[in-house]
C-alpha cells in the first residue's frame, strides 16, 4: 500500500472532536500526519446523536483553543463546521480505517488496520472516545449477512417483517417492544430471564411475552446465519428461525482492552478508572498520547482543546494549559499562592492527593472549590446531604461531636480530610464542622471527581478507606471508645460488598461477626409458619448481627441486601473482647439490643406490616432519602399534585401520579426517590446532576441533554423534555377560559419542533420554593405524603390497617 | 411520624382543629340568638342579624376563594388539605349561621333565594364528602393494580387475538366479532359514564351470540372455545374499565353542581346585600 512506505510524524486515531482538532492543528503546522477514522465520516459519536440534537458548548468559562470553530448549535451545524475545518486545512484523513493494533514507541510505531494495512508513525495520538465498539455476532455467515444489523434508529421504519432481536439488556428489550406493534418479533436470550434490564423494561417484555406479542427463544446461542434465517443452539437441539431481519444488541465493549493492548496501563480494575497520562497527555508508552473522553475529559470543548495542545506538546512546545484561568479563578479566595506552588503544596501536604499525576491534580482543582473560612465559620452542618469531600490544605477545623454543646469538639489538622461519609454512605453529614483558625484553607472536591479519583488512584482509596472505617466504627458503634482501641478493632474488620438481594447471613447460622452497614440498606426477616416475613429495614449507619453475638445463640433472623450494599464486617471474637474491656460499650450495644428485641416482638404481632415493607423495598425505597407515596384510600384522582408540579416547574410535571405499583392502598407514583447514591449521577458529562443540602437530587442548567441520566435511573423518573410554551395567567383562564388551564399541557410535546432543545427534567423536591414540596401542599385530601427513611417504619405501622379492610 | 399531621385525611386534620372552630362559632351564634331579645321578631335587621349576616357573607366569600387558592400552587406553606378542612367545617357552620340570620322568616324573594342557595351548595358539598370518603377505595379495588390505560391496552390486545383466532368462523359470527372490536366503546356521554354499563355493548352481544349458537350446535372447532374464553376476559375487563370511568365521573360530577351553585350563590348574595341597603 502507498502509505506503508511513508512514515508520518503523527498518526491520530479517531476523528471525534479531539482527533479532528489534533488533525487540523497538525495540518496547520505543516506536520506530516494522518487521521484514521473507523466510520465513513468524521466524528462518529456526534454523528450518531439524534437528528437535530442541540449540542452544548459547556463549560462556558473554558476558552476554546483550536483551529476549528465550535459553539452551541444543532448537531448538523456543528458537524458542518467541522467538516469545513477538515477541508480548509487539508487534513489527511482516512475513513473506514479502524485501527486494530498499535505497537512500538516514539519514533517507531506500527498501526495495523482491520483490513491489514500497516501505517507507521513517530507519534500516536489515541482519541477514540469512550463509545467503544458494538459487539458483533461472530458466527459462520455473519460476515456476509445482509439481514443482520447492530443498531436500530427508528422502530417505526419497519412493518410486517419477522425480526429476531438478540440480547437481554435494555437496548434489546426496547427495540423488541418498539417493533412488536407492526412486526412479528422474536427475542433471543442466552438465559431465561431479563433481570439485567431495568425493572420497567423487564416487566414490559415479560408482559408482552405472556400475551404472545413477542416470542422468546430462551437459553439460545446463535450458531449459524444464512440469508433469510438464523440458527440457534438450544437445550432442545438446533432450531432455525426464518426471518427478514436480525437485530443483535450485544452491548459495546469499552475501549479499555484495546488501549491496554497498546501497552497503556490502568491503575485499577474499576469501571471508571482512567489511563495514566502525564502533563502532556503522554501515557506510560513513550510517544503514545491519550486525549479526549478516553483520557477522562467528557466534554467536547475539552476534547477540542486537548487535540490542539497535544500537537504542540509533540512538537516540543510548552503551553500554558487552557485551564489556567479556571485554576486562577479557583485560587482567588486564597492569597499568596500561584498555581504551581499551590499544586505542588497540595501534593506535599495532603497525603490522599500525594499520588495524583499533574493532570489529575489540575483537573481536581478546576472541579473543586478552594475556600478560606475564618475561625468559627461553618463548613457544613450536621444533617446536610451534601456529598463533597474536604481536605485541609492549611490550618485546622473543629468537628462538633456533641450537638447540644458547641464547645465540645475535636480538632482536625492540616493534611487531614473529612466529609467522606457522605460520599461512601450517601447519608447526611454526621457532625457540624467549623473552621478552627483564621488561616484555614480548605479544598472541597465534588462527589464525581472524588469517585473518579477513588477509581483511578488506588493509594487514595486505601488511605481514605482505612481512616473511614475507624471513623465509621466510632460514629455508629462505639462512640464511647478511644481511638486506639478502635484502630485495634478495625484491624480485624474487612470491607464486604453485597449485590441487591444477596444474603449477609441466614437465620440459624452460627453468629460470628457483626456488620456495620456503610452503604445501602438491608432487610431483616424471619421464617414464620413456613413463610419469610420481613421484620425491619436497616439503613446505612446501623449495624446488624449483634443479637447472636450478645446471646451466644444462632442467628435469629436473616439479613438480605435491599439494594447494593457495603458493610464493615467486624470479627465477633474481637468485638466481644472489646466489650469485656469496655463496660460502657457493652451497655451501649445492650441498649440497642433491647430496643430491637422489643421492636421485633411488635412486628411479629403484625406480620402484615412486613409485606408492606417488602413491597416498598422492592420499589427502591431502600435506597431512597425522600419518596412520594400516595394513600389511595384518600386519593380522589384530581391530579392537583401533578398540576402543582407542572405549574411550579416550567410547565412540565416531574411526577406521573397514576403510573407505578400499589400495594395495600400504598401507591408509589413514578417520581424521584432521591437515592442515597443517585444512579442518575453516574455518567453526566457536564456534572449537571447535583445533590442539595436536604438530599434533593436536581439537574442544573448545565445539562447538555445527552440522556445518560435518564438511562441510568432505574425508576424511569427522568424525562427529556423540550421547553413548553408560555400559558395565559390563572385569572384569564378562570374568568375567560383562556389557554389550557393549570397543569402540564400534554399536547405540546407532540407539536414541539424536532430540533427543539431537550433537557433532562426531574423532581427537585421544590428546593427553590418556600413552603416545601408543591405536590404534597396541593393535595386537597391528604393522600400525598413524602416519607423519609427515618419515618418508613412508622408510616408502615400506621398504614398496615389498610390490609384488613 | 415527625409531624403527626402529615399522614391523615383532611376530615381529621390536626385533631379536628377546624371542626372545633366551626363548632365554637355555631354554639356562640346559637347562644347569642337565644339570649338576644330584639324589638319585634328576630330578623336580619337587628344588630345580631347584621353580625350573623356579615359573618356568613365573609365566610361565603372565603369559601369561594378556595377555587382560586386551590390553583395558587407556589403560594404559602399551608397545605391545601388544611384549607379544605376549614372549607368543609366552616361551610357546614353556614347552615346554622344563615338560618339564624333569617330569623326563620322565609318568603318568595331574593333574600330567601340566597338562603336556599346556601343550603343547596352545602348539600352538594356534603355529597362531595360522601363521594370522597367512599369511592377512592372502590376505585383501587376495581383497578387491582391496573390503570385505565392499561385496561385499554389489554382490551386492544384481546381484540387482536380474537381476530386471529376467529378467521374461519361463520360470517354471522365473524361480523359480530368485528363489530365488537370496532364499535365497543367505554364511556361516552355523561349518563353512559355514570351508569357504568352499556346495555347495547357489541362485545356483550357477540358473546351472547356465540354462547347461544354453540350451545345448540356444540363446539367442534377448538378456536371457538378459545374465542369464547377471550370474549369473557374482554367483557370482564370492559366491566372494570366502565366501572373505573364511572367512579372517576362520580368523583368529579358533584363539583359540576357545587361550583356553579357557589358562583350562583355569590351573585345572589350580592343582589341580597344590595337589596337590603337599597330598601333601608
Ligand atoms: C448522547 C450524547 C450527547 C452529548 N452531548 C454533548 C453536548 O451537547 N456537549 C458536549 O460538550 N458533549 C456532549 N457529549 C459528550 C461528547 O460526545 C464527548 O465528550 C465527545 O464526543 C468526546 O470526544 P472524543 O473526540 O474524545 O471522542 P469521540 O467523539 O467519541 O470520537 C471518537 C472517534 O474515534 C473513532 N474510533 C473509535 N475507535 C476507533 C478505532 N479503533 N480506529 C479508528 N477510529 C476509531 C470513532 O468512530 C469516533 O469517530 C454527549 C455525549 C453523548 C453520548
Ligand atoms: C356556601 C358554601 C360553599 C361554597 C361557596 C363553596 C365553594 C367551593 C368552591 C368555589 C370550590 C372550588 C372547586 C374547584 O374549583 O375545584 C369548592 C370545593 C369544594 N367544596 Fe365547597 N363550598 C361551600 C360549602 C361546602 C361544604 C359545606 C362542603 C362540605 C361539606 C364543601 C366541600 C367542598 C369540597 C370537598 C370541595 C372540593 C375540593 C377539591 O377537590 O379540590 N363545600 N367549594
Ligand atoms: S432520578 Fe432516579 S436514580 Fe436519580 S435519584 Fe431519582 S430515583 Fe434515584
Ligand atoms: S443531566 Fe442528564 S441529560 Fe443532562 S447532561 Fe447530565 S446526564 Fe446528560
Amino acid at each position: 500500500m502507498g502509505e506503508s512506505a511513508a512514515k508520518f510524524e503523527v498518526a491520530i486515531v479517531g476523528s471525534g472532536p479531539a482527533g479532528l482538532s489534533a488533525g487540523c492543528r497538525a495540518a496547520a503546522n505543516g506536520m506530516s500526519h494522518i487521521v484514521l477514522e473507523k466510520a465513513d465520516h468524521a466524528s462518529d459519536t456526534i454523528f450518531k446523536f439524534q437528528k437535530g440534537k442541540h449540542v452544548m458548548a459547556t463549560p462556558d468559562v473554558l476558552p476554546l483553543r483550536a483551529e476549528v470553530a465550535f459553539s452551541m448549535g444543532s448537531r448538523e451545524e456543528v458537524l458542518e463546521t467541522w467538516n469545513a475545518g477538515l477541508q480548509q486545512h487539508n487534513v489527511n484523513i482516512r475513513y473506514n480505517a479502524e485501527v486494530s493494533a498499535v505497537t512500538g514507541e516514539r519514533g517507531g510505531f506500527d498501526l495495523t488496520l482491520t483490513d491489514g494495512t500497516l501505517i507507521q508513525a513517530d507519534n500516536v495520538v489515541l482519541a477514540i472516545g469512550l463509545q467503544g465498539n458494538l459487539n458483533t455476532l461472530r458466527i459462520p455467515g455473519s460476515e456476509t449477512a445482509t439481514h443482520l444489523q447492530y443498531q436500530l434508529d427508528d422502530p417505526d421504519e419497519y412493518e410486517h417483517e419477522t425480526i429476531i432481536v438478540i440480547g437481554a439488556g435494555d437496548a434489546a428489550i426496547e427495540n423488541a417492544l418498539g417493533l412488536c406493534g407492526h412486526n412479528t418479533v422474536y427475542i433471543a436470550n442466552r438465559g431465561d430471564e431479563f433481570s439485567r434490564a431495568k425493572e420497567a423494561n423487564e416487566s414490559a417484555i415479560l408482559a408482552e411475552i405472556e400475551r404472545g406479542r413477542i416470542l422468546p427463544i430462551y437459553n439460545s446461542d446463535s450458531v449459524r446465519c444464512a440469508p433469510g434465517n438464523l440458527t440457534f443452539d438450544t437445550p432442545d437441539g438446533e432450531i432455525t428461525v426464518d426471518c427478514d431481519r436480525v437485530i443483535a444488541r450485544l452491548g459495546a465493549s469499552p475501549p479499555r482492552r484495546f488501549v491496554e493492548a497498546c501497552g497503556v496501563s490502568f491503575p485499577s480494575e474499576a469501571r471508571n478508572a482512567l489511563p495514566e497520562v502525564s502533563k502532556t497527555y503522554e501515557s506510560n508508552v513513550p510517544g503514545l498520547y491519550i486525549v479526549g473522553a478516553l483520557g477522562g475529559y467528557p466534554l467536547i470543548k475539552q476534547a477540542i482543546n486537548q487535540g490542539y495542545e497535544v500537537i504542540e506538546y509533540i512538537r516540543g512546545n510548552v503551553l500554558d494549559p487552557a485551564d489556567e484561568p479556571l485554576i486562577r479563578e479557583r485560587l482567588k479566595p486564597v492569597q499568596g499562592f500561584d498555581t504551581d506552588t499551590f499544586l505542588a503544596e497540595t501534593r506535599a501536604r495532603l497525603p490522599i492527593f500525594a499520588e495524583l499525576n499533574p493532570l489529575m491534580l489540575r483537573e481536581m482543582i478546576v472541579e473543586s472549590a478552594v475556600t478560606a473560612p475564618k475561625t468559627g465559620a461553618t463548613v457544613f452542618e450536621r444533617g446536610d446531604y451534601s456529598n463533597s469531600v474536604f481536605t485541609i490544605f492549611q490550618g485546622s477545623v473543629r468537628i462538633h461531636i456533641d450537638e447540644k454543646n458547641p464547645d465540645n469538639y475535636v480538632v482536625l489538622e492540616q493534611g487531614a480530610f473529612f466529609g467522606e461519609m457522605g460520599l461512601i454512605a450517601g447519608r447526611p453529614r454526621s457532625a457540624t464542622i467549623t473552621s478552627n483558625s483564621d488561616d484555614t484553607i480548605l479544598i472541597e472536591t465534588p462527589r464525581r471527581t472524588m469517585l473518579k479519583l477513588r477509581a483511578s488512584v488506588p493509594s487514595l482509596r486505601q488511605t481514605m478507606d482505612q481512616e473511614a472505617v475507624v471513623r465509621q466504627i466510632q460514629a455508629y458503634i462505639a462512640s464511647s471508645l478511644d481511638r486506639d482501641s478502635i484502630r485495634e478493632l478495625a484491624k480485624s474488620a474487612t470491607l464486604e460488598s453485597y449485590k441487591k438481594g444477596q444474603t449477609l447471613f441466614e437465620e440459624g447460622d452460627e453468629g460470628d461477626a457483626i456488620h456495620l452497614i456503610r452503604k445501602g440498606s438491608v432487610l431483616v426477616s424471619k421464617r414464620i409458619a413456613g413463610r419469610e416475613v420481613a421484620l425491619a429495614y436497616r439503613a446505612a449507619g446501623n449495624y446488624v448481627g449483634e443479637m447472636a453475638l450478645m446471646s451466644n445463640m444462632p442467628r435469629i433472623a436473616s439479613i438480605k441486601a435491599a439494594v447494593d450494599c457495603e458493610t464493615i464486617k467486624i470479627d465477633g471474637e474481637a468485638f466481644r473482647k472489646l466489650m469485656a474491656d469496655h463496660p460502657a460499650l457493652k451497655a451501649e450495644v445492650q441498649d440497642r439490643y433491647g430496643e430491637r428485641v422489643v421492636e421485633t416482638e411488635k412486628m411479629l404481632e403484625k406480620p402484615e406490616a412486613g409485606s408492606i415493607i417488602e413491597f416498598l423495598m422492592g420499589e427502591g425505597i431502600g435506597e431512597a432519602t425522600d419518596v412520594l407515596l400516595i394513600d389511595e384510600s384518600l386519593c380522589v384522582g384530581c391530579d392537583n399534585c401533578e398540576k402543582a408540579c407542572a405549574e411550579t416547574h416550567g410547565g412540565v410535571s416531574r411526577l406521573d401520579r397514576e403510573a407505578g405499583p400499589t400495594f395495600a392502598h400504598v401507591h408509589v407514583p413514578t417520581s424521584c426517590r432521591h437515592c442515597e447514591h443517585p444512579h442518575c449521577m453516574s455518567d453526566c458529562p457536564p456534572d449537571a446532576v447535583k445533590r442539595d443540602k436536604e438530599g434533593e437530587v436536581y439537574i442544573t442548567d448545565d445539562c447538555i441533554g445527552c440522556g445518560n441520566c435518564q438511562r441510568y435511573c432505574p425508576y424511569d423518573v427522568i424525562q427529556m423534555a423540550p421547553e413548553p410554551p408560555r400559558k395565559p395567567g390563572l385569572l384569564s383562564w378562570l374568568l375567560f377560559g383562556a389557554g389550557p388551564g393549570p397543569g402540564e399541557d400534554k399536547s405540546y410535546r407532540a407539536s414541539a419542533p424536532k430540533d427543539a432543545r431537550k433537557t433532562a427534567v426531574k423532581c427537585d423536591m421544590c428546593k427553590d420554593i418556600s413552603g416545601g414540596a408543591a405536590c404534597v401542599r396541593a393535595c386537597p385530601t391528604g393522600a400525598a405524603v413524602r416519607v423519609k427513611p427515618a419515618d418508613f417504619m412508622s408510616f408502615v405501622m400506621e398504614h398496615r390497617g389498610e390490609l384488613d379492610r | 411520624m415527625s409531624d403527626p399531621a402529615v399522614h391523615e385525611s383532611f376530615l381529621v386534620h390536626r385533631g379536628l382543629k377546624y371542626f372545633k372552630l366551626a363548632l365554637l362559632i355555631v354554639v356562640a351564634a346559637v347562644v347569642a340568638y337565644i339570649w338576644h331579645r330584639p324589638l319585634g321578631a328576630p330578623n336580619g335587621g337587628t344588630w345580631l342579624g347584621y353580625t350573623l349576616g356579615g359573618l356568613s357573607a365573609a365566610i361565603v366569600l372565603w369559601l369561594t376563594w378556595f377555587g382560586v387558592r386551590k390553583r395558587q400552587y407556589a403560594l404559602g406553606a399551608t397545605r391545601l388539605k388544611a384549607w379544605l378542612s376549614a372549607h368543609v367545617y366552616l361551610g357546614l357552620a353556614l347552615v346554622v349561621l344563615t338560618t339564624l340570620h333569617t330569623g326563620f322568616q322565609v318568603g318568595w324573594n331574593i333574600h330567601t333565594a340566597a338562603y336556599a342557595l346556601v343550603l343547596l351548595t352545602v348539600a352538594s358539598g356534603i355529597f362531595g364528602i360522601y363521594v370522597y370518603a367512599r369511592y377512592p377505595r372502590l376505585m383501587t379495588a376495581n383497578r387491582a393494580g391496573l390503570t385505565l390505560n392499561g385496561m385499554m391496552t389489554q382490551i386492544a390486545e384481546l381484540d387482536q387475538e380474537i381476530r386471529e383466532s376467529s378467521k374461519h368462523l361463520p360470517q354471522e359470527v365473524s361480523e359480530a366479532l368485528l363489530r365488537a372490536a370496532q364499535e365497543t366503546c367505554i364511556g361516552g356521554g355523561i349518563f353512559r359514564k355514570l351508569s357504568g354499563r352499556d346495555p347495547a355493548c357489541p362485545t356483550g352481544k357477540a358473546q351472547r351470540l356465540m354462547e347461544t349458537k354453540y350451545a345448540e350446535t356444540g363446539i367442534d372447532d377448538p378456536n371457538i372455545g378459545k374465542v369464547i374464553a377471550l370474549l369473557v376476559r374482554k367483557s370482564n375487563l370492559l366491566r372494570r374499565a366502565r366501572r373505573d370511568v364511572q367512579i372517576q365521573a362520580i368523583l368529579r360530577i358533584w363539583l359540576f353542581f357545587h361550583v356553579p351553585l357557589a358562583v350562583g350563590l355569590l351573585g345572589t348574595l350580592c343582589a341580597h346585600v344590595l337589596a337590603v341597603f337599597f330598601y333601608w
